[in-house]
This record gives structure tokens, sequence and C-alpha cells, in this order.
């Protein structure tokens, strides 16, 4: 007997399913993978800084989340929407559960503890699947939750572990992040002080920077997006109308400052944006689905993201932008549904993004001209003129009643002087050896302060403090500052390099 | 640019093989059934004799399209076979007595223009032609208008997969189609007249290039070869490149089928109503693909066997229609109608499972009515929202639930989406 089959739909069908779309994605990832394992294992285990259990650390690491993640899922289905036997293979075996802890493990410094990346990234999957089971959209990325609750509630654990550095960059006397550094400046900096510490711009393409195991490499991710594109698996026009939107903003501020191109490229290069934006941004479950909706998505991610690099002490965490506006992702596509026929209806959504968009980039401008006052009027300027003289009155002051302080072993290594900035290489001698640094003083104040090279022993008292940039704070009232705990000797030799250097600049 | 994907063609094993034809059946089954209406009157009983041509059913309300007999014969009685909607007719059955008797002895008419519109709109109306491109519109309302028709498309792009009936019929009567189409452009006036055809098929490019040349007035032009590159808007902004709020007969703009162009040349050459057509019966569990003319009513069981039936399978699946708009049948009980044109039989299907929707938004992009299918899925119990979201400008192609990725049936939603918001008004 032959056998007849009756459905519904079109009966010849393509051949692409799910399955095959999210194993595009992972082979997609696989260079980022690798280069992270390259990066910060087996450079580091030719350098001899880690021994062999250290070079996996990355591996393990994302080994742990995934585990944490699919475990969560399986726990999910089967608890919460009560599927069984088939139904629960099926939901598993669509190949999408471990990405949540593979796009969190590589989003994390390499000195994170692992049992808590197992414990949030575990939390917060179930915590979606609920959101979900209760109303029907998914609106939470579990891995960016899990990245931000972990910066933030243990950031002082990862930075007693060494923080965002591994062995190799504490040994090359790197501080910082480059964005982080960047921020103790006021995010407004010359090319020397922001990206030069870190090699040129080309190094921040390929990836050769300090940051998290994963989002270092531009290149990478670029091509990762390139062939996501042609096989046509990606929402491409999220991260193309978002690191547009963050270059216009910056280029903007930085115009308004005098910087090059350079400025908005560093921007952009730096701190995990281009990663966030290719893979985090695109996320299929809690994205726009209509053009237009994801036109103003990214429009909006770009805004607030600024924002939050220039305005709050967070900046590694500008991708939790992405957070805010998931919950607006229901009305973005209902207007971007109306406006396929007429495309009047959604104007009004662009009009308020571009106007954002220029209010943000002027409030910005302002309140950092406020802090870093550079093209000032010239009445402001003899103000301003007014009041160094006061304080440089008081400083001889004080500086007269502690003469102990100032001593004859501090030479002036290079001065450099041109219109109103003055960069200088000093050299100190100190406990163990001298304490060589360069200064640059703007307008009278003093902005920039790098230890290029010392040799004392509990210089990494003065590290865990930031005593340097406390200092560079403080610099009106340098003298009466107190010491760092146990390590008296180097804080007061640091303290005499920058007021001798102030001395020497304003007996000029 | 008309919105759609490319689909792989499968058009080459139907034309492989000349047009054959199977004009003999013993019985004929002709459905009462008109614009999916049954509401028919009927001008016969049992033991009649009927006429080639006789009218035994007419429609009672609007568009009045009367229902010819297709062989001349005995009315033997009733039975109930499946159409091509899915559903179960009622059909009169006629006893063939191979005779092929019209009622009254028409002459053949050499000049075609000599008609005035009415006359013209009259003689389309009483042959009862319909759109032969599967939709099954009555012709003669398209062209009982009072504005001015300036343009004339005819649609011969036949985008569907699988389905080779204009072709094979233009193969053989391309000069008929010609003169007829000369003919109304002379009857209505018309100013100019643009033939579509699809860029990639070069076979009737050659045939029409062979003698549209004598002919100033009409023109071949491409268009492009995605899926719904045949339907009615796509054709319009390829061809003339504006666009049009209800019906095309705004702008001044009239589109037919190709075959539709060859039954008005019978109906005003012969006064011959529309009673037989071509049929592509294809797929991979045929034996011997081809097109084959058949007349109205003729069951497609009779049509498998003369043409030495199915390659030996499990299971197969009997879709009446496309591939994309076509219903897959529970058996091989089918009755040809003037709408029919493709039976496609596939051997040894799979069944599909549907996931999760993962929100990729692929069939938004694909739409080319330019809804948003997965938001029509998300809110189908909502009324105020579907009402923004013109739910109405669906036409069924079938596109959302091809590209799904994850299998699901798509169309099905927005359907239903459909039904619900009509039945409230």
């Amino acid at each position: 007997m032959l056998e007849y089959q009756v459905d519904k739909g079109p009966h010849i069908k393509n051949h692409d399913t799910t399955r095959k779309i999210m194993f595009r994605w992972l082979i997609a990832l696989l260079p980022i993978i690798l280069f992270s394992f390259y990066k910060n294992g087996i450079k580091l285990y030719i350098d001899k800084d880690v021994n062999f259990l250290g070079m996996f650390r990355p591996l393990i690491m994302i080994f742990i989340a995934c585990i944490g993640s699919i475990i969560s899922e399986f726990l999910s289905q089967l608890i919460l929407f009560k599927k069984r036997d088939k139904e629960l293979k099926k939901s598993m075996s669509r190949f999408d559960s471990f990405f949540p802890g593979l796009f969190l493990a590589l989003m994390l410094p390499i000195h994170t503890p692992l049992l808590y990346i197992f414990i949030i990234i575990f939390i917060t999957v179930i915590l979606s699947n609920v959101i979900l089971k209760i109303f029907k959209y998914n609106i939470l990325n579990s891995a960016l939750l899990s990245k931000v609750i972990i910066l933030v509630c243990f950031s002082s654990i990862i930075l007693n572990n060494g923080g965002y550095l591994n062995t190799t960059d504490i040994k090359n006397s790197i501080k910082n992040v480059p964005l982080t550094n960047s921020t103790t400046m006021n995010s407004i900096g010359d090319y020397q002080s922001l990206v030069k510490p870190y090699g040129n711009l080309w190094d921040f393409f390929t990836g050769n920077i300090p940051g998290t195991i994963g989002e270092t490499s531009t290149i990478l991710c670029l091509l990762a997006f390139l062939y996501l594109i042609i096989r046509k698996s990606i929402k491409w026009r999220i991260p193309l109308v978002y690191v547009s939107t963050v270059f216009v903003i910056t280029w903007m501020i930085g115009g308004y400052h005098e910087l090059g191109i350079w400025y908005p490229l560093f921007q952009i290069l730096s701190g995990g944006l281009i990663f966030g934006a290719v893979f985090m941004a695109t996320d299929t479950k809690c994205t726009p689905t209509t053009p237009i909706g994801q036109i103003l998505y990214g429009l909006f991610l770009g805004i607030i993201t600024t924002l939050i690099r220039y305005l709050t002490p967070f900046p590694e965490l500008s991708i939790a932008s992405v957070l805010i506006i998931d919950c607006f992702v229901i009305l973005l596509d209902r207007v971007g549904a109306k406006a396929r026929f007429d495309f009047h209806k959604s104007i009004w959504l662009f009009v308020l993004a571009w106007l954002l968009i220029l209010v943000v980039g002027m409030s910005i401008t302002l309140v950092k001209v406020k802090e870093n006052p550079k093209n000032v009027e010239p009445n402001k300027q003899e103000e301003i003129k007014k009041e160094n003289k006061e304080e440089i009155k008081v400083e001889q002051v004080e500086e007269k009643s502690i003469t102990q302080l100032i001593t004859t072993d501090f030479t002036v290594v290079e001065k450099d002087i041109t219109n109103n900035i003055a960069t200088y290489v000093v050299s100190q001698k100190a406990k163990m050896g001298d304490i060589k640094a360069r200064i640059v003083i703007n307008n009278g104040r003093l902005t920039t302060f790098i230890i290029l090279d010392q040799h004392e022993s509990d210089y990494q008292k003065l590290e865990s403090e930031n005593y340097v940039n406390k200092l560079v704070y403080n610099q009106d009232n340098l003298a009466n500052y107190p010491d760092v705990e146990g390590a008296k000797e180097t804080s007061q030799s640091v303290k005499k390099l920058v007021i001798n250097t102030l001395k020497d600049y304003n007996n000029k | 640019m008309s919105i759609g994907i490319k689909i792989s063609n499968l058009k080459k094993m139907s034309l492989k093989k000349a047009t054959s034809t199977f004009l003999q059946p013993k019985f004929v089954y002709i459905p009462l059934i008109s614009q999916n209406d049954t509401n028919i009157t009927l001008m016969v009983k049992k033991g009649d004799y009927v006429f080639k041509g006789t009218v035994i059913g007419k429609r009672k309300g609007n568009f009045r399209i009367p229902i010819h007999s297709s062989v001349s014969g005995t009315v033997v009685g009733y039975e109930e076979h499946t159409h091509l909607n899915g559903e179960k007719i009622k059909c009169v059955v006629i006893e063939n007595d191979f005779k092929e008797k019209y009622e009254e002895r028409k002459g053949i008419k050499k000049i075609l223009n000599r008609f005035t519109t009415e006359q013209f709109v009259e003689m389309l109306k009483e042959c009862g032609i319909v759109g032969m491109g599967g939709s099954g519109f009555p012709t003669y309302i398209k062209y009982s208008t009072n504005k001015r028709i300036k343009t004339l498309i005819i649609n011969a792009s036949e985008c569907e997969p699988f389905i080779t009936a204009d072709c094979a019929l233009v193969k053989d009567k391309c000069e008929e189609i010609l003169e007829v189409i000369d003919a109304i452009i002379d009857i209505f006036h018309i100013e100019e007249c643009f033939i579509a055809v699809r860029k990639d098929n070069t076979k009737i490019k050659k045939i029409f290039n062979d003698f549209i040349g004598t002919y100033l007035k009409i023109k071949l032009v491409d268009v492009s070869s995605v899926y719904p590159s045949g339907w009615e808007r796509n054709l319009i902004e390829d061809v003339k490149k504006v666009s049009y709020k209800k019906e095309p007969i705004e702008k001044g703009i009239i589109v037919n089928n190709v075959s539709t162009m060859y039954a008005i040349y019978e109906a005003l050459k012969m006064e011959k109503p529309l009673i037989e057509r071509i049929i592509t019966i294809t797929g991979d569990a045929i034996k011997k693909p081809q097109n084959i003319l058949v007349k109205n009513g003729t069951l497609i069981k009779d049509i498998l066997e003369e043409i030495k039936g199915l390659n030996s399978c499990r299971s197969i699946k009997f879709v009446a229609g496309g591939p994309m708009t076509g219903i897959s049948l529970p058996s091989n009980d089918l009755v040809v109608t003037s709408n029919l044109n493709c039976v496609l039989v596939l051997k040894n299907p799979n069944i599909t499972k549907e996931s999760d929707c993962i929100h990729c938004g692929k069939c938004v992009g694909v739409c080319p009515a330019k809804l948003s299918p997965v938001i029509i899925k998300d809110n189908i119990n909502k009324e105020k929202i579907l009402s923004d979201l013109q739910v109405n400008r669906c036409i069924e192609c079938g596109l959302c639930s091809y590209i799904c990725p994850s299998k699901i049936d798509v169309r099905e939603y927005v359907k239903k989406a459909k039904e619900n918001l009509n039945k409230r008004r």
C-alpha cells in the first residue's frame, strides 16, 4: 500500500538549519580561541613566566564556563519547561547551549577565580530561562549579565590576583589596560600618553595589548564578521551602525580638543568594543528582527556606550549598554514592522537618536573641558595665572618648613617645552637606586606622571594603591599628602620627584 | 527591484518530452464550483444529452461565469471528488460518446479585431475565460472598466519551480498568441505591450524572437529570476517601475497570463469555451514527467495510468498545484479544472521536525509583501497589534516557511491571523 504524506508547508525545503547556523558561529570563533590560548598561555610559557599547568589557564576557563552553561540549560529545560525524553533531546541538540559560557570566558580577565565563573554563569542561564517562561520573550543576554556581575562584585579579588595583566605585562611594567589608563587622564590625552605605552595603533589592531583574554584582537573579530556575513548567519546592520556611531561621537570630542584621527580609532580599537559589537550585540534571541529596528538599536547602543565610557569609572563595562537597550527591543520591533510600509512612522525615533548624538557629544566635550582647561579665554587665563601664583607661594612656604624633603639627588635628564606643555624626564635618588619618571606639565598643572624605571623592593605597595596617580590628583597639597604604610621612604622619594620637577618648572 | 529569493528551478525534467495529449477520457467529472463558491444552479438533470460546450451550471452571485461541459454525451449521475483546494466537491458525471459535437456549427473568423469592447467582454464572459496561471479570476472583469488602458503586460515568466505548462504552450502556439495580443491592442487602443520573460529562460526567448519582429508594438522584456517575480506587484515594478494601491488599472495597466491569451484566441476565433488546458505532471516519483493537454473534468488517476504511472517507492507526497502554493492530498483522487496547472508527485519525502524560533529575522528579510511574519506569529491573539501590521497584504507565497531554519510553518500563522481578523469585521 502506498503511503500518502500530508502537510501544509512548502513542499521543497532549503537545507539550512539552526544547528548549521550555530556551527558556523563556532567556526568563526575558533581563531579567537586559539589566539587567546597563544597570547595568554603559550607565549608566557615560552618566556618562562608560568609553569606548564599555567599555560592552559585560558582553555580551562573556557571549558569550565561551557560546562556550567550546558548543565544549567539542561536543568532548566528539565525542571522549568518540564520536557522529557524526545523533546529534551531535541532542545539540547540545538547546539547552542554552550555559547553563553564560551562568550563569558572570552570576555574575562585572566586572573578570574574559576569557581566564580561556574557559579555565576549557572545562575544567569537559569535566570534567563525563568524570564523566558514568564514573559515569553527573551530579553536577557546571560553572558553579558555574568560579566557585569563578576567585574562589579569581585573586582577586588581579581585585582589582588593580578587583575587584567598576565605576568608578561607585569614584567614589562605596564600598569593598566589601555582604557583604564585613559580614564585616569579623564579620557583626553595625547598620543604619547594614551597609545604609545602599548605600542602603535597596529598593535591595537592585531591584539598585542593587555586586556581580557579574548577581546583584544580586532582583526580576527573582523574576519569572523566577514565570514558570517558571507554565509548569511548574522544581523550585520547592528555592528556596522554601532561602531560608526561611536566613531562619530568620539571624533567630535577629539576634534574639539584638536586631536587627530588616531583618537577615534584608539577609542574603537580598545576596550573590546569590536568583539562586543560583533558577537554580543547580534545575539539572535534578544535583538530586533526588522531592518529599521536593527539600525535604531545600533544607534542607541552607540550613544549609551560613549556615555558609559566617558562619564562613569567603569569603561570596561561599556558593553553593558546592550543590557539596557534590550528592554526596549519589543518597541523597536513594532516601530520597525510598521515602518516597512510607511517610513514616516519611524522618523521620530531617528530624529531623537540624532539629537541625542549631538547632545551627548557636546555635553561630554563641555564636561571634559572643565576638567582639562586648554582653550581658555584670555580673562579666565589671567585668573588661572593668579591662582597658580598663589599656590606656588603656598608651596614655597611649605617647602621652607620641610627642608629635609629637598635634597640634591635630583637630575633633569630631558626637558622639552613647547607652547604651554612641558615634558620632563627626571631622575631621583631613592633607597635602592634611582627612580626615573616622565612628567608632563600642561599650563602649570601636572597631567601625566609615569614611572619609567625603579628598583625599590616595596614598590608593589605603591602600585596596589595607585599612589602615583593619586599624587597627580592631589598636586595642590603634595607635601602634606600621607605616605604609603610600610613604604615610607619610597613614597617620600616619589613625592620629592614631583616637587622638584614643579619647582624646576616654576623657576624657568 | 522585486524582493524574493532564488530557488532551484527543477524544470528540465518536464521539458524533455514533447507535449502529449489525452483528449479521450471515458468519463468526465465536472465539479460544480466557481471562484470557491459551491452555490451553483444546475441546468441539466440525470439522463439528459449534452453537447460539447453546453452550460451545465451557473453561479448565483456576482461575477457569473458559466460552467461548460467538455465532452458530448449523457449525464449519468453525481459523484464526489477532490478539488484542488483540498475539499470534496459534488461533480456531474458525463459519459463520453466520443463524437465531439457542438450544439451549433460555429464559423472560424479570419480577422480577430472586428469586435467592439462590449462584444469582447461579452465573448469572454460567455466562454468562461479565467486566469490560467493558478488564480482562476474571471478575465472579463479586468477588461470591463471605464478607465483608459495604456499598457498590457503578458506574464510569461512562470516563476514557480517544476511548472512548465506556459513554456510548453508557447513552443507550439507562439504565432497565435502574438496574433491575439495584436488584436486586443487594436480593440482597446492600447499604447504599448510588454511580454515579461525570466532572464535565464533562453528557450522561450528564442521562440518569441523568431516571430515578434513583425509586431511593432509588442516588446520582449527581461525580469529577474527570483521566486515571486510573476506576482502582479513585482512584475509591474520590474517592467514599468511604478506601484499601485489596490488595482493595477489605477495606472492604466492590465496583467494577463500567456495561457489565458491563448484561451482568448480560441474564444475569439472559434467561439470555443474554456474546456481544455495543458498541465504539467512532474516529480521524481513519475516515470515519465511531461506536459499533457487534457479536458476539464478528467480524473488524474486516469491520466497517471495513461502515462505509465509511478516509480516504485514506499511513500509519496501528492501535491495539487506548484511546490510553494500547492496542497498535499491524502489520495490521488483529483479532477482537472481551469486553474490547476501542475500535479507534483514526490518520492519518499522526509518528515521535517520543528524546533523553537530563534528570532533570526530571515522571514522578515525575504517577504515580498514587506510583512514581518515573526512579529505576527508572536502576537497571534492580540487584535489591536495585528490590525496595525496590515496582515491582509499577505499573498501566501510560502517564502517565509521555506527559509525558516527552525522549520516552523510561519505561513500558517499568518493565514490564521488573517482569518481571525476578517471574522471579527
